[in-house]
């Protein structure tokens, strides 16, 4: 795994004192440089993970509270990451702290990041070697793209399917895979993720109702169950899942719900089950000026180790559009 | 003269991601490691957050957090699949 030199620890702290303190995975921002620098064809793509240098940017010279770090390679620099990149891992910390009554709703609370020299009295009980497979580019000609673009298409047969499935699923919340290829032009050192089809995916044993869908073990098997015996080489692109309307809003056409947007719960399920850095999300819903029969979507994915929203562009036989947000 | 086959102490364990993406290998684990202790390894090995709670799967078996290498009769190289447990909102 990558070098740290440091040891970075996210603190939880309620009128100064501190609650809880854990490691702080720096995992997102690995994986951000990797795939940057194999797009750009300055890192090989060969499943190893370089060993990284990470500078901290210290908030002042006397303590070791960091305002965001530095990731380089080879006196290289690669990626900038503030603070905020750190705060869904530290918002789990706090919702972990609500659960075991430690906090109450309306407490208030704040999180540092700090950096230290490795405990050398500390590590791992065994050794620990770590790779993942290399990135599954498939070369092909995007023209226009510029240097170190990432594009996002969708066939838009998969946005009807999705609506679909939406309307169907009513006000339960419903979720499926995401599957396609990821390109890569070589020579414009550009890629684009193409997503051509969504697979089903059953709830976990939590269920699902009008506010959550729980993924499990027999989520997430077998849709890569699914997505491999489709044997066309479509990889799991990311995933997708619906916010849905209240009941009456199917029976009120002026109704100005909306629901299409990214929680703090979805940017767990995408961290914890999409974490490459090509993966995304849609999310359909109702959208404020349509009625909720027509789902709207926007699309969600990483950017700079952070989950963000994404423009995309829908590809369909007469002609591609670019989604910003709603697909009307 | 009656052989007598001793098991090994240590194990070495393939941990890989639901996607199999991504693969950690744990070597000289000890046999009396729980499931736990393994998992939490395992998942600063393969880059995923530590705050979510995931479920290790053996042969189609979901393997007890408590339990221990020994106690789940799991011998070297073999090879446990994680599952993250998490809900969208």
């Amino acid at each position: 795994m990558a070098g740290e030199g440091f040891d970075f620890t996210l603190e939880v702290r309620r009128g100064g004192a501190l609650l809880e303190c854990a490691p702080a995975s720096l995992s997102v921002c690995f994986e951000d440089v990797l795939f940057q620098g194999v797009l750009e064809g300055r890192l090989p793509n060969d499943g190893r993970m370089p060993e990284f240098s990470v500078a901290p940017r210290w908030k002042d010279s006397a303590s070791s509270t960091v305002t965001g770090l530095d990731v380089s390679y080879e006196d290289t620099p690669l990626g900038s990451y503030e603070r905020e990149v750190f705060a869904p891992q530290a918002r789990a910390l706090i919702t972990e702290l609500v659960r075991k009554k430690r906090l109450e709703q309306g407490d208030s609370v704040d999180w540092t990041l700090v950096a230290q020299p490795p405990d050398s009295g500390t590590g791992p009980r065994f050794a620990v070697r770590a790779r993942r497979t290399p990135y599954p580019f498939r070369e092909k000609p995007l023209p226009g793209a510029l240097p170190g673009s990432f594009a996002i298409e969708i066939d838009a047969g998969v946005i009807e399917r999705v609506r679909k499935q939406v309307v169907a699923s009513g006000a339960i919340e419903c979720a499926g895979l995401l599957v396609g290829h990821l390109h890569r032009d070589p020579e414009r050192k550009a890629g684009a993720l193409e997503i051509t089809d969504a697979i089903d995916v059953a709830a976990g044993d939590g269920g699902a109702s009008g506010a959550h869908f729980a993924f499990g073990v027999d989520s997430f098997r077998s849709a890569r169950r699914a997505a491999e015996a489709r044997g066309d080489g479509a990889i799991p692109a990311g995933w997708l899942h619906s916010h849905p309307s209240c009941a009456d809003c199917t029976r009120n056409p002026v109704c100005q719900a909306h629901t299409v947007f990214f929680s703090s719960d979805d940017v767990v399920v995408h961290a914890s089950g999409f974490p490459s850095a090509y993966m995304v999300a849609l999310v359909a819903g109702k959208v404020r000026d349509l009625p909720a029969t027509i789902p709207g979507f926007r699309l969600y994915g990483w950017t700079g180790a952070r989950v963000v929203e994404r423009s995309y562009r829908v590809n369909s036989p007469a002609s591609a559009r670019v989604g910003s947000s709603f697909i009307r | 003269m009656q052989a007598v086959e001793t098991v090994p102490q240590f194990v070495n364990l393939r941990f890989t991601d639901w996607e199999k993406t991504r693969q950690a290998d744990l070597e000289g684990v000890d046999r009396g490691t729980t499931v736990a202790e393994l998992v939490s390894e395992a998942v600063r090995a393969l880059g995923l957050p530590l705050t979510s709670f995931y479920q290790a799967l053996f042969k189609d078996r979901q393997l007890p957090q408590a339990q221990t290498v020994e106690e789940l009769g799991i011998h070297t190289d073999d090879e446990i699949e994680l599952y993250p447990e998490v809900s969208a909102g």
